[in-house]
């Protein structure tokens, strides 16, 4: 057939004739061929390229890129973009091309073929493996950074062509003057490692990427990044988003909106966990100070049960009633708020608090703080308080501190009782505690407490407190000699300090002299401080320990409580020997009378009278 | 009304707007009025002319198609000015659409040189170079090992869209 329109430039002039014919392709022209090309997918399009060599070369024109591109754009199937650099005709071989560029071998189950957009090749799995690495197979030659292994590409480990690497390698050490096999030098060592972490990775170098639909060069620039993972996202979508701007646009706003949900999320979560804190601030504040309160108040009023009158007439057993109560003016004020009567021998047991003195000096100043500093809390009623329901609300910081003992929760009768314990009584341990002054008043400086303790008792002297003269009924002062025992005690209870001119010590005649006393009153002690064993406490009775009693006392008591005759006493059956006077140390101390005298050396004008 | 004589001797007169939308004959009688003086038109023969002017005919009323740009997508291009009637119409032997596609292109018929050039492009789509090269008569003219490689990648091509 002729061309009707001959003064027209054919497209395809040299087509080929299968059966002798003519092909009818031949006789379209130019604009024609590119208007049938418009209306041709991607597939048609390689089909068509691959009906003939000439078509071939014709369809591959840089001119016909734009059909190429545009129906690339149309497919369904979003294939990969062309990557840059890659003309039209390689780019549909890479994606269309069915064999190895390597080893030219076409693909089977077991060795797929991966095409690499971004790298324009395509490799057989075979050969890929072979020409690539990962970054834990890395040679110690090369010297990939460890950002690397940290870009977030894939799952899967990253491959690096090896050729590539080898190639930038060179460049690289060339670029920053450093002969390869020198790198490993130590010397090259801190540069080598300011390479690896902050001039790497380089920007201009395309490494591998095992993943056969993407085209995404990778980088470690993290807008390419966040841009690369995008892509894939929508490569593994797939269909989601007519267009790519319109995947991305909804990708940004998703990603977005994720990001604006997990931030309001964290914003609640730490309201709620800073609101909880709070709470619980508040609370273990209210509970703290409910504690001291409840402390306080039971402190409160078991000092003022040990300053009222009805336990005090049980004292003067083990100890002077005026070296107790010196305080006692100051209690009156709060001494009608308590009208509880005292179980006898709850008042014994007081009054071995008091004897050991520290617990009354610590109770004294807790209570005055209490009183002055703390209220009762208006949620717990006063009564409440005086009724027990806080029982368990005491501990001995004692044990807990200086013992490492767990802190046990006790209530009131528990405290007296663990208070009358001879462990936590120990007078040593408080006494330590104004050593020091002691050690000045009689002018000594022991190198430990220890020794200092072994020294007092061998020079076993005897104190005078100067403060403490009392008048007798005939106008006569008598004072109290102590030992250092006793001394400490005594300056426990006063709160004092051992000082020079509050304190003397007796000298050696006046010593002797009361340590002869001590010793007369020892004796009768030991003959008749005694406790009725049939008065005493069994494990299912909550009678009072029974009070020790001398020897006159013996029998008149069973006699008179027991109906029994005073033989029936006998020693180690009917009474013990009270062990509160078995240890030295613990009678209370001699009274004498000083009288006013300018000679003998008295320091303080006191002459000592039997 | 319009006159003209083609090819093979036939005369063929139609209306002025049935005539006037090949841009040829518009542009030959100067937009006037009736050309009583037949227009010569060689590059056809009559059997290609009665289908211009059945096209022609068909398509008088309607109105001037705009333009479409550059880089349409396809399934808009498609669908322009093809219906039922379209379809029906261009359901012709190889030979025949490729004299009326030659025909459109000299009487200047854009609707028509589209219609018929978008019935080629549907004979080519889904078919193999094989089916292509047989059915448009063409010799491909690859070596041994391109023959090859075209064979395999037809299977890489046809996974694509499936």
């Amino acid at each position: 057939m002729r061309s009707i329109s001959p003064q027209v430039d054919h497209a395809i002039q040299e087509i080929q004739y299968a059966q002798g014919g003519k092909s009818m392709l031949e006789d379209l022209t130019l604009d024609m061929v590119i208007e049938v090309l418009s209306y041709l997918s991607i597939n048609d399009l390689w089909h068509l390229s691959r009906t003939s060599a000439i078509l071939r070369e014709f369809l591959t024109r840089p001119g016909l890129e734009p059909h190429w591109e545009r129906a690339l754009e149309d497919s369904e199937d979003a294939p990969p973009k062309r990557p840059e650099g890659l003309n039209v005709g390689s780019f549909i071989d890479l994606m269309f091309g069915n064999r190895c560029q390597n080893c030219c071998k076409a693909p089977s189950d077991d060795d797929p073929l991966i095409t690499m957009y971004h790298l324009h090749r395509r490799y057989c799995k075979t050969c890929y493996l072979a020409k690539t690495i990962t970054y834990s197979e890395e040679s110690p030659t090369w010297i990939l950074p460890e950002t690397f292994r940290l870009a977030p590409f894939h799952s899967k480990p990253r491959r690096f062509f090896i050729e590539d690497l080898a190639k930038f390698q060179e460049e690289y050490l060339k670029e920053v003057d450093i002969v390869y096999e020198n790198w490993h030098n130590e010397s090259n060592q801190r540069r080598r490692d300011i390479l690896r972490a902050h001039l790497w990775p380089p920007q201009n170098l395309e490494f591998g990427y095992e993943d056969e639909s993407s085209d995404v060069r990778p980088s470690n620039d993290i807008k390419t990044i966040l841009e690369a993972t995008v892509k894939r996202e929508m490569y593994e979508i797939g269909g989601r988003a007519e267009t790519f701007s319109d995947f991305f646009i909804d990708s940004v706003k998703r990603k977005v909106h994720e990001q604006i949900n997990a931030f309001n999320t964290a914003k609640r979560v730490k309201k709620e966990i800073f609101k909880r804190i709070v709470d619980d601030r508040k609370r273990l504040a209210r509970e703290a100070f409910m504690d001291a309160t409840v402390k306080a108040t039971w402190l409160g009023r078991l000092l003022l049960r040990l300053m009222t009158s009805d336990f005090v007439e049980y004292l003067p057993n083990v100890w002077p009633i005026n070296n107790i109560i010196s305080q006692n003016k100051t209690v009156n004020v709060l001494k009608d708020d308590f009208q509880e009567p005292m179980k006898q021998w709850e008042a014994n047991l007081l009054g071995f608090v008091c004897a050991r003195s520290i617990a009354v000096r610590e109770l004294t100043k807790r209570v005055w703080k209490a009183v002055g500093e703390w209220k009762l809390a208006p949620w717990i009623g006063e009564a409440e308080v005086l009724r027990g329901a806080f029982t368990s609300t005491l501990s001995c910081r004692e044990c807990a501190r200086s013992e490492g003992r767990p802190r046990i929760l006790m209530g009131m009768e528990e405290i007296l009782f663990h208070r009358h314990d001879p462990e936590c009584l120990s007078y040593d341990k408080y006494a330590a505690l104004n050593l020091q002054s002691l050690v000045d008043a009689r002018q000594g400086h022991p190198l430990t407490l220890k020794e200092l303790r072994r020294r007092l008792d061998t020079t076993d002297g005897r104190f005078v407190c100067l403060k403490c003269p009392q008048q007798c009924a005939d106008g006569v002062l008598t004072v109290s000699a102590m030992s250092w025992r006793q001394c400490v005690e005594h300056v426990c209870i006063r709160n004092q300090r051992l000082l020079p001119h509050l304190w003397r010590t007796l000298g050696s005649d006046e010593e002797r002299k009361v340590k002869e006393i001590e010793a007369s009153r020892q004796q009768e002690d030991d003959d008749g401080v005694y406790q009725c064993a049939l008065c005493l406490p069994s494990a299912n009775q909550e009678d009072p320990i029974p009070e020790p009693r001398k020897i006159s006392d013996v029998f008149r008591h069973l006699n008179e409580i027991h109906k029994l005759s005073a033989d029936v006493f006998r020693l180690g059956e009917n009474y013990i020997v009270d062990p509160r006077f078995s240890e030295r140390g613990t009678l209370p101390p001699v009274t004498l009378t000083l009288c006013e005298s300018d000679s003998n050396g008295w320091k303080s004008g006191y002459r000592l009278q039997e | 009304m319009v006159t003209v004589v083609v090819s093979d001797g036939v005369t063929f007169t139609m209306e002025q707007d049935v005539a006037f939308q090949c841009g040829l004959i518009a542009d030959f009688a100067g937009g006037g009025g009736d050309q009583e003086e037949p227009i010569p038109i060689q590059a056809v023969n009559s059997t290609v002319m009665r289908k211009v002017i059945e096209y022609c005919e068909h398509h008088r009323n309607d109105p001037p198609q705009p333009e479409v740009p550059e880089g349409t997508p396809l399934e808009r291009k498609d669908r322009r000015g093809r219906d039922a009637w379209d379809k029906q119409f261009i359901q012709v032997e190889q030979e025949l659409l490729f004299e009326i596609i030659l025909a459109a292109n000299y009487l200047n018929i854009k609707p028509l040189l589209d219609l018929g050039c978008s019935q080629v492009a549907e004979m080519m789509k889904g078919k193999t170079p094989a089916e292509i090269q047989q059915m448009f008569n063409i010799v491909n003219g690859f070596t041994a090992d391109e023959e090859a490689q075209n064979g395999e990648g037809e299977e890489k091509a046809r996974n694509l869209n499936s």
